[in-house]
């Protein structure tokens, strides 16, 4: 009221308080209207006493357990960023060590190990803690399987306390699950010097020296059979050597006594059956021998033909009388004695005859005939056929 | 004129006696030891002995060594021994201070080993010195066993003299005892210098303490049972490289099979001689007879027949060899040692070696 109308008189007076009262009445109503409306729109937030009993349990102040699988709250970030962000290292790795043993306690092996790796981050200047922390971390990894990233934590464990039992004997059994050991039995031994009636590890190391005995013993007996096919092999390329036999791909030198095995590959044969050439108590040699038919593009496999068996000899018990023809033979021209036998000379290009009444031995001491592949092979054409005088216009014929 | 010499050298031998004439006395009775005569002499003289055992530690240099020259050919005397032993109270003095000498790893003498090692030869000096050992636990036997094996680590060259007086002592049998029982089982600490030396010569004395240590017949379960394994250890050495059948190779225990063929005898045939000897006696027992035909040491005594020079051995080879393939002997005699040989047959069996001898 800007004018001034005078003292006020008792009308006004309670005319005032009547427009106060009226005010207040107003503002009370509306609030209430305001409240009441509130109340039916927003019925979520009517909640009941168990479940806002229930939203307090992910409060961190009351949180018994945490679900690591899901984003942290807000309340959770908070604190541990207090706990952890630590201006002190100690501390800071004493936090992870302690939160990584509850979670060892629990068999949650892997974050324990993330515990122990971040307390181990912390560089704290104590030795001991760091030798704990490796320490239990080697055990976590034990208990996962991880025996050479434990036994690597046993190592770094004793970097710091080098008489540290419990890595000792930790790094005792790793070394024994990855069965080195000649390194269980150090271990051990490190750990008797300190502990000498420690019964675990002197039964580990017994059992250790136990089986390095037998793993010794195999080795040897693995060395002696590996010497003795050396052996066999090199005396072999020798008797090939002696009979001036060629071998593709092998230099026909004096220096051949001294091959390596592994050039005796030029002898391995492509045939599935992995057959070769053997040298039998005789000293006589025996080969896979492959014939070749070009007319119906077929092959025979002799699986050991011996050197001093006459071609013929094969030829009779394969093609011989009373054998049943081949059943790709279909005009039965393929017999004992309609068939020729003839090798390839590629560089040449030439075809050379072979009499059946040869041995294996002579024919693959022709001045002109190559082993390939270890297998020896022949074509076998029939006698004056169609297919041979064909065939045999492609290559130069030698007499 | 004896009293006199006697009553002379006793003056100057005290150890407060002025250095030169001491020195002279203990050299003139050192010559006198080069004879039998003169060892015979002093040994009568029960206080000239102890007058030069109690220059054995004095602080001159050259009288020490003349003394313990002196004593060293002495005590090569078996009477003089048992004199010497008759003097118990300084004998036992002294026999302290030389085994504490011999018990430090640092010291170079062999001379004091050579001393107990003659004491100890004969079973009443081992006896006497043993007593000692055994009670005594600042010269215990775990102090011997330890000292013989940082002697063998590093390859010290009083191994040898220092092992021969184990060996002595091991006639007594509390000491075998002591040596292959809980809770130290002391033996175990020796087995490794067997295996791990090149020449068994350096080591002839843990080589015959445990030869001496199969003689005790209950013992026989556990050397060769797993904890000791004490066959292989025995075999190795006459072990060569030689190639077995596949049945045979696998009955052999596993470290004796598959050796490479660069594989070497013990190239000391006396040494052999004590392996085979232990061999021997641990098939008097029928537990260590089965176990040893069990792991087909047959094979290894029948290469090494072929291959052994010394004739000895090889009647010692042949004498094992025997007993491993013949059938078990009857029941009541399965303990060889034990068997009672009836006069009439012991008789013709002596006749049997002289013949064989004389051949």
């Amino acid at each position: 009221m800007s004018e001034n109308k005078g003292p006020m008189t008792d009308k006004d007076r309670v005319d005032l308080v009547q427009r106060l009262q009226d005010d207040l009445e107003d503002f009370v109503a509306e609030r209430s209207r305001v409240s009441r409306e509130k109340k039916e729109n927003a019925e979520e937030d009517d909640k009941s006493i168990d479940e806002i009993a229930e939203e307090l349990l992910n409060h961190p102040a009351f949180m018994k357990d945490v679900d690591w699988s899901k984003p942290l709250s807000e309340e959770m970030q908070g604190l541990m960023t207090i706990k952890y962000e630590t201006e002190n290292p100690v501390a800071r790795a004493e936090s992870y060590r302690e939160e990584g043993n509850d979670l060892f306690k629990k068999k949650d092996y892997r974050v324990a190990i993330e515990n122990y790796t971040e307390g181990i981050k912390s560089n704290s200047p104590d030795r001991y803690q760091n030798t704990v922390l490796y320490t239990n971390r080697a055990a976590a990894q034990y208990h996962l399987g991880n025996y050479r990233t434990a036994f690597n934590d046993c190592i770094l464990a004793r970097k710091f306390k080098p008489d540290h039992m419990k890595a000792i004997v930790r790094g005792a059994l790793c070394c024994d699950k990855i069965k080195k050991h000649a390194d269980t039995i150090r271990w051990c031994e490190a750990g008797l010097m300190i502990e000498p009636d420690n019964k675990e590890l002197s039964d580990l190391k017994s059992k250790a020296e136990k089986a390095k005995k037998i793993q010794d013993r195999d080795e040897r007996k693995q060395a002696l059979k590996d010497k003795k096919e050396e052996e066999a092999t090199l005396k072999l390329l020798d008797v090939i050597k002696s009979r001036h036999i060629h071998v593709a791909a092998i230099p026909h030198t004096a220096q051949t006594a001294h091959l390596k095995p592994s050039l005796l590959a030029d002898l391995d044969p492509i045939h599935p059956s992995g057959a070769r050439v053997r040298l039998d108590e005789k000293g006589v040699l025996h080969w896979p021998v492959l014939f070749l038919y070009p007319e119906y593009g077929q092959t025979d496999f002799i699986q050991s033909f011996s050197e001093n068996d006459r071609l013929q000899d094969h030829v009779v018990s394969m093609f011989g009388p009373g054998v049943e023809p081949a059943p790709w033979d279909v005009n039965h021209k393929y017999t004992a004695d309609n068939i020729q036998i003839f090798f390839e000379d590629r560089d040449e290009e030439t075809l050379y005859p072979v009499s059946k009444l040869n041995t294996l031995l002579e024919v693959l001491q022709h001045k002109r005939y190559k082993v390939f592949k270890g297998t020896p092979a022949f074509i076998i054409l029939p006698k004056d056929s169609d297919f041979q005088q064909k065939f045999l216009k492609q290559y130069k014929l030698a007499t | 004129m004896e009293d006199d010499l006697e009553k002379v050298l006793l003056h100057i031998l005290l150890p407060s006696a002025p250095v030169d004439k001491k020195s002279t006395a203990v050299q003139y009775l050192l010559e006198m030891t080069g004879t039998d005569d003169g060892c015979c002499f002093i040994k009568e003289k029960g206080k000239l002995l102890e007058a030069v055992l109690k220059l054995l530690f004095d602080d001159n240099a050259a009288v020490r060594e003349n003394a313990r020259k002196c004593t060293l050919n002495l005590t090569a005397n078996e009477k003089v021994v048992l004199s010497l032993l008759g003097l118990e109270s300084v004998m036992k003095e002294v026999t302290v201070q030389l085994l504490q000498q011999c018990l430090d790893p640092q010291q170079k003498d062999n001379m004091v080993f050579c001393i107990l090692n003659n004491m100890t030869r004969e079973p009443d000096g081992a006896v006497f010195v043993a007593s000692i050992v055994l009670e005594t636990p600042s010269v215990g036997l775990p102090c011997f066993v330890n000292l013989l094996c940082i002697l063998h680590t590093n390859k010290a060259k009083t191994l040898c003299v220092a092992s021969m007086l184990l060996m002595n002592l091991t006639q007594v049998p509390n000491v075998r005892h002591k040596l292959m029982t809980a809770p130290s089982y002391l033996l175990l600490h020796l087995l490794p210098i067997i295996s791990f030396s090149s020449a068994l010569g350096s080591c002839r004395g843990i080589v015959g303490t445990v030869k001496n240590c199969c003689f005790e017949y209950d013992f026989h379960e556990w050397l060769l049972s797993e904890a000791v394994d004490l066959l292989p250890r025995l075999l190795m050495p006459l072990a060569g490289p030689d190639e077995f059948d596949e049945d045979d190779m696998e009955r052999l225990p596993p470290d004796l099979q598959y050796l490479p063929d660069t594989k070497q005898r013990e190239a000391d045939p006396e040494m052999r001689g004590i392996l085979i000897q232990a061999v021997h006696k641990l098939c008097s027992t029928k537990t260590g007879r089965l176990k040893i035909k069990e792991k087909n040491t047959y094979v290894i005594l029948r290469e090494l027949h072929k291959w052994e020079t010394s004739e000895e051995n090889v009647e010692s080879i042949l004498k094992v060899i025997d007993i491993l393939i013949s059938d078990e002997p009857q029941e009541g005699m399965e303990n060889l040692h034990s068997v009672q040989v009836p006069p009439h047959l012991e008789r013709s069996f002596l006749q049997d070696d002289k013949n064989w001898e004389a051949k």
